[in-house]
């Protein structure tokens, strides 16, 4: 496991979530570019958030008929009123 | 949305679909009291009114447990298999929902809501009840821990077939 530089990590995570901007996101680019330890830590961090979303889709509950029926019927319900 | 009831269901998805529909008459009956805030932060509101549910279903009481107890009890399920292994027999699958299950609760529904169910840092701290900045560091811990768990040549392509 690749940890990033101290001052860079709460970056990255922001970063692979889409929430840093501005100063923020231009230094944490400037620093990429010269930093392969950051660089391989931000790539593994963003297979990590890839394969829990692959796990994720995956995961389809198995419900049985009636109880559809009835979260669908539930649904309605909300619906028309 | 049934998913993640699922997961706090621990696994038994029928017992989950009651809480999706227990949720969804209290949130309606809620908005039928005219409060402004549900509709403004629609998913965060009904996640949260999941996990209320949940909550209450299973006995915990989160009054009288905040973050910081929660997260300083080792999970005694930890690296059990978890309530989704049945359900699909891939191999990292389960390596990864074990090593989820391994995570403190708070880290664990911080990497579930942002990083499986996709909600936005603001939302998972309403569903939480707990400040953006917690979230963000629970993450980070979360999926560091989780880097850790899977090891240094976790690979789900190269360990498919092994
Ligand atoms: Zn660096």
């Amino acid at each position: 496991m690749t940890k990033p530089c101290l001052h860079t990590g709460w970056m990255i995570h922001r970063r692979i979530d889409h929430d840093l901007r501005g100063f923020w996101s231009a230094y944490l680019e400037y620093h990429l570019s010269g930093c392969p330890r950051c660089r391989e830590a931000l790539a593994a961090l963003l297979k990590l958030k890839a394969d829990l979303q692959n796990v994720a889709n995956r995961e389809t509950p198995k419900l049985a008929p009636d109880r559809w029926a009835a979260l669908e019927a539930e649904w309605d319900k909300v619906d028309k009123d | 949305m049934l998913r993640f009831a699922t997961r706090m269901a621990a696994g038994n998805a029928d017992l989950a679909s009651d809480w999706v529909q227990d949720a969804l008459i209290q949130a309606y009956r809620s908005y039928l009291k005219l409060d402004p805030e549900p509709l403004e932060y629609f998913r965060a509101w009904m996640y949260q009114i999941i996990r209320h549910v949940a909550y209450r279903a299973s006995g915990k009481d989160q009054r009288t447990q905040n973050v910081e107890d929660i997260d300083a009890v080792a999970d005694s399920s930890a690296m059990a298999p978890s309530p989704f292994d049945e359900l699909v027999g891939n191999e990292i699958d389960v390596r990864i929902r074990r090593a989820l299950q391994a995570l403190p609760e708070t880290q664990r529904m911080c990497v579930v809501l942002v990083d499986m169910e996709q909600l936005d840092y603001e939302e998972t701290s309403r569903v939480m009840g707990i400040p953006t900045g917690t979230v963000r560091s629970r993450l980070s811990r979360g999926r560091m821990k989780l880097q850790e768990l899977l090891g240094p040549n976790f690979s789900p392509h190269q360990e498919y077939h092994s």
